[in-house]
């Protein structure tokens, strides 16, 4: 039986590197009826919300999505379909696992992290104010609630998929109180996982950490902002944002995308690495039980990639359409 | 020029508060939790926290004293509030962020 997923094709370069995808999902014998829904700039153009009420809808019905990158647009009163998404469907935990890849050298050869960035909360509450002439402020949320749950989804994947260790990152030097509770809440947490190693380590000193012992590091737990900023540099680690799988989990919905921009000056070149999308579709498969399509999807990937056959970004030629046709070629052979 | 003409205010309350949806010049807008719309409109698919955000504006400038008094309305009317934060607008734009 047919599984069901929502399809945003996105914006600029999303609807190229969505054809490849769905050609190579095809190819590995995955049978999924998509649902396409509505998002992204045809949306404000047509004078509704960049994601309107229907396709928030269709989504918590089915429960699952892919999505392409989209466009925010520029400009005062625009939101981010992005955020909006995953607060309206309250997509709590972004994983992004990072690892390096088989052809796409990197100075940080074993790297392997997975990095759980709280979603909902922190300065994307985007509560912010002019206070008076020349004061802004803005508000950083954090609740034990909020950082139980990531907290919580962090240990669960790690023992499940037999990891050695998770660390809180966070700036409780600092930020006594908010990422204080953040902090406080893990500890806590992690006393229900005398299993699995933890420690914590401030946000700045990982960094560093990172590009000088990033094999010391597994399964990485971090309040939001911090999140999104060591997830584009982790990315960078493994190879850049073109070949980063990305996903959304909530306790009723899951969205799997890409997690670069939707690059509109390539838009209709045929140019753009369709990997970013593709492993994020593993990861759709493997949450969908797809655990064999999922494997044989990473391996054509790989057996691509060492034949040389790579976009521009990898300092390749190989076209959209003509890597994704290599990595299904490599499925059906 | 900076002109008041509503406040934020944040409610401790376990769940959608049941805060007038007008009152003088105030009008409420929407009511947020952690920055997301929960009123009016469909309900986000999100776990509500107890503290919500309920914006009242009003169509043209208030005082401060008008202000003062709509909070201690609710105060009086059990509400129990953890922040409030005045509203400006600068030549005809808001200076304040919109939820989700």
């Amino acid at each position: 039986m047919a599984h069901k997923a929502c399809l945003i094709r996105g914006d600029g370069i999303g609807p190229e590197i969505t054809d490849a995808v769905l050609s190579i999902i095809d190819a590995a014998g995955v049978s999924i009826e998509w649902i396409e829904v509505d998002a992204g700039l045809k949306c404000v153009e047509a004078g509704e919300p960049i994601v309107p009420d229907r396709t928030i809808a269709k989504i918590a019905e089915v429960g699952l999505a892919l999505k392409a990158p989209m466009t925010t647009p520029v400009g005062k009163g625009s939101v981010s379909p992005n955020v909006t998404l995953r607060k309206r469907l309250d997509l709590y935990a972004c994983v992004r696992p990072v690892k390096t890849l088989p052809g796409v050298p990197t100075p940080f050869e074993g790297l392997d992290l997975v990095i759980f960035r709280e979603n909902t909360e922190d300065v994307y509450s985007q509560i912010e104010y002019m206070q008076q002439p020349g004061v802004a402020f803005g508000t950083k949320v954090i609740t034990e609630a909020g950082s139980e749950r990531i907290a919580r989804a962090a240990f669960e994947y790690a023992r499940k998929n037999r990891r050695r260790a998770v660390i809180c990152v966070h700036k409780a030097n600092i930020q006594k109180i908010c990422d204080g509770l953040f902090l406080r809440t893990f500890q806590k947490v992690a006393q229900d996982y005398p299993d699995i190693e933890t420690w914590d380590v401030i946000v700045d000193a990982l960094c560093m950490q990172l590009v000088t012992k990033w094999r010391n590091f597994d399964v990485l737990v971090l309040p939001n902002l911090y999140g999104d900023i060591v997830s584009d540099l982790s990315a960078g680690m493994m190879g850049g944002l073109g070949v980063a799988p990305g996903a959304n989990f909530g306790s009723k919905a899951a969205i799997f995308e890409a997690v670069h921009g939707s690059a509109p000056k390539y838009k209709g070149l045929d140019k753009v690495n369709p990997m970013a999308l593709l492993l994020s579709a593993t990861l759709m498969l493997r949450h969908i039980g797809e655990e064999k399509a999922a494997k044989d999807i990473e391996g054509a990937v790989e057996k691509t990639l060492i034949k040389g056959i790579k976009t521009y970004d990898l300092h390749g030629s190989a076209k959209t359409s003509e890597f994704a046709a290599a990595v299904a070629s490599e499925l059906k052979g | 020029m900076f002109q008041l003409v509503g406040a934020d205010i944040y409610l401790n309350s376990k769940s959608i508060p049941d805060v007038p949806h007008e009152k003088g010049n105030f009008k409420l807008i929407f009511i947020s939790n952690r920055g997301t719309k929960c009123w009016p409109g469909p309900p986000p698919d999100m776990e509500l926290l107890e503290n919500f955000q309920c914006r009242y504006e009003s169509s043209g400038a208030v005082s401060e004293q008008e202000v003062d008094e709509f909070i201690a309305g609710l105060t009086q009317a059990g509400f129990h509030w953890t922040k409030v934060q005045r509203l400006y607008m600068q030549d005809g734009e808001r200076q304040y962020s919109q939820p989700y």
